[in-house]
This record gives C-alpha cells, sequence and structure tokens, in this order.
C-alpha cells in the first residue's frame, strides 16, 4: 500500500500523464482507495484546466519583422560599443566590480611602497614581507606563525571566493562551478576560521580578526548550500562577497602583511626606523 | 534559405566565429520561444520584448562560453528566465501593477473588444476569468511560476526544465506540485464551483 506522501510525489507525472503503465496502475489504484488524494488530484486537475483556458493576444508578422529590425540595431550598437576601447558602459569611471578592486589594490600597494622609500628612505625590494615578519623584536615567534596560516588561509579563501565572483549564473553552467568541491574547501575553512579567530588575539590584528570572521559567515554560506545548483544562493554569496568586499579586503592585507603590534594600512607610520 | 537547414550546432558554430546571417538564422529559430516563455512569466508584451532582445543580445555575447552541453533551446530558456526574475526584482513588478484599477481597465478593454457576441455575461464571466488566472499566476513565487509556465504552456520535460534551471529533476517535480497546489487553492471557486461558462 502506497502511502499518500509517496503518490503526492508521483502527482505530477500524473497530471501530465507522464507515468509508465506500472506506475500509472499503481497510482490509480492508490487513488481507488484513498479519498483524500483522489480529491487532490481530481482538484489540481482541475485548476489545470483552468489555467489552460487562458488566452494571450499573439504578436502579429509585422511585430515579429520589425523585432529583427530592433534586435539587429541593437547587436550593432553593441559591437559598436564593444569596439570602442574606453567611453563605454564599463568606462575609466565605471569600469568592471573586479577591475575595481584590483586597480584600488595595485594603486594602494604602489602607494605604499613609494611613500616607506620616498619618507624613510627603506628600499623596498631590500625587505620581502616575510623578512619584515620574522624580523627579530618585531613579532614574536608565535604570532608569526599565526600570520603565515592566516595568511595561507586568505589566499585559499580568495581563490574559492574568486571562482565564484567571476559565475555568471545566466550564462554559465553550473557544473563549471564544481560547488560540491567548493562546499568541501569551504568546510575546511571555516573549521580553521574558529582556530585563526582565536588565535588573532591581539588589538593590533582586529582587522584581520573581523576579516576572517567576516569570510567565514561567506564561507559558511557555502559550506550550506543544500543544492549543488542552488543559483539563487550562489547569487547570494556574490553578494555578500561584494558586500563585504572581503577580496579588497583580502589584497589589503597581504599589503599589510605586518607582525602584531605594529602599523596598519589605515595608521601607516614608519615601521622600520633601525633601516633608515 | 541554407542557413534555416543548418542544424542549431552547426549555426552556433558560425555565430562564434562571427556569421551575423547564422545568428539571425537562430533568432528566427528561437524568437517566438523566448518571447512566449517572456510574456507568460512577466504578462506583459513590453517587457516580453525588452526581455527576449536582451536574452539574444547576451547570447551572442555569450556564444564562445557556450559549450553546447546543453541544447540551445535550454540555454535560451534558461537565460529568458532568469532575465525574467532579475526584471521581476528589480522593478518590483508585482507592486507596480495594483491588483485593482489597471487590471479591471484590461477586463473593461476586453469586455468591449467583445461587445459584438451576444453574451456579453458569459463573455464578462469569461474576461474575470483571464484576470483571475493571471493573478493566480502572479501569486505564484518566481521559480513556482518559471517551472509551471515552462511545463504548462511549453511542455518542457521535466529533465529539461532542471537544466534551464540548473536544479535536480526532484526538485522541479516538488516545485511543480507546489505551484499546481498554490493555483487550485488561488482558483478553489472556479476549481470547486460552477465553471460553465469554461466550456
Amino acid at each position: 500500500m502506497h502511502q499518500c506522501q509517496d503518490i503526492h510525489d508521483l502527482m505530477v507525472e500524473a497530471l501530465y500523464d507522464d507515468l509508465d503503465g506500472e506506475r500509472r496502475a499503481e497510482f490509480d489504484a492508490h487513488l481507488l482507495s484513498c479519498s483524500d488524494c483522489a480529491r487532490l488530484y481530481q482538484e489540481m486537475a482541475g485548476a489545470l484546466r483552468l489555467m489552460s483556458v487562458r488566452e494571450i493576444a499573439e504578436p502579429d508578422e509585422a511585430f515579429w519583422a520589425g523585432y529583427s529590425e530592433r534586435l539587429d540595431a541593437r547587436l550593432d550598437a553593441d559591437q559598436r560599443q564593444r569596439q570602442r576601447p574606453i567611453r563605454t558602459k564599463h568606462s575609466v569611471w565605471h569600469p568592471h566590480p573586479a577591475l575595481r578592486v584590483g586597480a584600488i589594490a595595485a594603486l594602494l600597494l604602489m602607494g605604499i611602497f613609494l611613500g616607506k622609500w620616498i619618507w624613510t628612505g627603506e628600499q623596498p625590494t631590500d625587505h620581502g614581507p616575510e623578512a619584515m615578519v620574522s624580523t627579530p623584536g618585531r613579532a614574536d615567534a608565535a604570532n608569526g606563525l599565526v600570520n603565515d596560516r592566516v595568511q595561507s588561509y586568505l589566499q585559499r579563501s580568495q581563490v574559492l571566493l574568486l571562482a565564484l565572483a567571476n559565475f555568471d549564473p545566466h550564462t554559465d553552467d553550473a557544473v563549471t562551478l564544481n560547488l560540491q568541491s567548493q562546499k568541501r574547501i569551504s568546510e575546511s575553512l571555516v573549521r580553521e576560521a574558529a582556530y585563526l579567530k582565536t588565535a588573532l588575539a591581539d588589538p593590533a590584528q582586529m582587522r584581520l580578526r573581523e576579516l576572517v570572521g567576516d569570510l567565514e559567515i561567506i564561507l559558511l554560506q557555502i559550506a550550506n548550500l543544500e543544492d549543488e545548483h542552488d543559483l539563487e544562493a550562489v547569487e547570494l554569496v556574490q553578494k555578500g562577497v561584494n558586500t563585504q568586499a572581503v577580496l579588497f579586503r583580502i589584497d589589503l592585507s597581504k599589503i599589510n602583511r605586518e607582525p602584531p603590534g605594529a602599523s596598519s594600512i589605515a595608521n601607516p607610520k614608519p615601521t622600520n626606523q633601525n633601516s633608515t | 534559405m541554407e542557413m534555416t537547414l543548418l542544424d542549431d550546432r552547426k549555426l552556433v558554430e558560425r555565430a562564434r566565429e562571427g556569421d551575423r546571417a547564422a545568428f539571425r538564422a537562430l533568432v528566427e529559430r528561437y524568437r517566438k520561444r523566448v518571447y512566449a516563455v517572456a510574456l507568460d512569466l512577466t504578462g506583459d508584451h513590453h517587457d516580453a520584448e525588452d526581455i527576449s532582445q536582451d536574452v539574444f543580445l547576451k547570447a551572442y555575447g555569450s556564444l564562445p562560453r557556450f559549450r553546447g552541453r546543453a541544447g540551445v533551446s535550454t540555454w535560451l530558456y534558461r537565460m529568458t528566465v532568469n532575465a525574467c526574475i532579475d526584471r521581476s526584482r528589480k522593478k518590483a513588478w508585482k507592486a507596480m501593477k495594483p491588483k485593482g484599477a489597471v487590471l479591471d481597465e484590461n477586463i473593461q478593454e476586453h469586455i468591449e473588444s467583445r461587445s459584438t457576441l451576444s453574451q456579453p455575461e458569459h463573455e464578462m464571466e469569461k474576461a474575470i476569468l483571464q484576470q483571475h488566472i493571471r493573478r493566480a499566476l502572479d501569486g505564484l513565487t518566481e521559480r513556482e511560476r518559471a517551472v509551471f509556465v515552462l511545463r504548462h504552456y511549453h511542455a518542457l520535460p521535466l529533465r529539461e526544465i532542471a537544466d534551464c534551471l540548473n536544479v535536480t529533476d526532484g526538485t522541479v517535480k516538488s516545485t511543480l506540485f507546489r505551484a499546481i497546489k498554490r493555483l487550485k487553492e488561488k482558483l478553489s471557486p472556479y476549481v470547486n464551483g460552477n465553471n460553465d461558462f469554461l466550456k
């Protein structure tokens, strides 16, 4: 004897006559023995009959002739716009969001290194970020390790989020996104975030801790996607990435990779006085 | 003439290489279907034209990325549904179409256009039914409406709808079940009562 829920699962196919002989026979047999399901089926079938009497005006041939002309005109205009190098929708003033983030990060990076070079006389190429972290007396080994781990965490999160941010659900196939794998990576990153938030205890690491916290929320959203094809949820994640500007903040953190207690981007000051 | 004989895949290949005539042939082949889906989802001819043209523009720009895993029709339907959902969210068109005045005008127009008929009352009932059908459709969620329209008015198999919406077959089935149930509730006076005027 079929449970009513099983029959409900077959209802849609039964309504559209998509059930094969055996399943149809089972379905019909259940309706004979269950008045509730029989009534539901009749009412749903009635609703479908009603929806079928809908009248909708079809455009005439003149409309279609004009339609092609209008589309051609738009295609031409679109192509002209694409060929024009700048002064388009994504112009110097309105670039693509990813370009904006990249450009801002590049400018900040250049500004900071030039600033240090000019004001402190420090030669940026002589001191890579790793050297700065490991300078004795400026950061202890434990914090250095945490920083390394945070940077690795941010790097992995950035790669994952970039794949999502560049995905266009309107045109790209969901399979290219490989959401199952993204979910697994997100889960592992979320677990790591719990440790990192605790480890980033120094007040000077507050911004980094906040970034890890914001990332954790976004990664949690990805890890909790119920359906690997749930593109609405993907769009939500994309919005979260944009709203929180996490990609930009990750870039900033790379630029600003300094030991606890040292300066931050927002509050720059000469940090390597010994070298001057 | 030659273009109309080519299958979708060939037309896509040619269009991808910049052959506008091939793309035009694809448009000719699918424009009515894309327009009809947009019209069913939005209920507005102007929106349907805008959306369908946007879809073809987007398709033209996305040809290099079209892998052909799904058919052209599935690809276009997917873009159409997404474009309709986007537009619906942006315009909040439900709020812009109050359930009173505008629709009543449409009914009046509908009745006047049929004033030569000998059964005005019968026609009025039919016009009101049309209004209720549209309202019932508008009362569904965007995804329910998309699934219902593709299955009921465009006879797409569940598998193809799943491909269009990037969801599983099971999700399509449960969404469609919910949609029909909700339509049944919204149209219950007709479903349970007298519907002689349908004859």
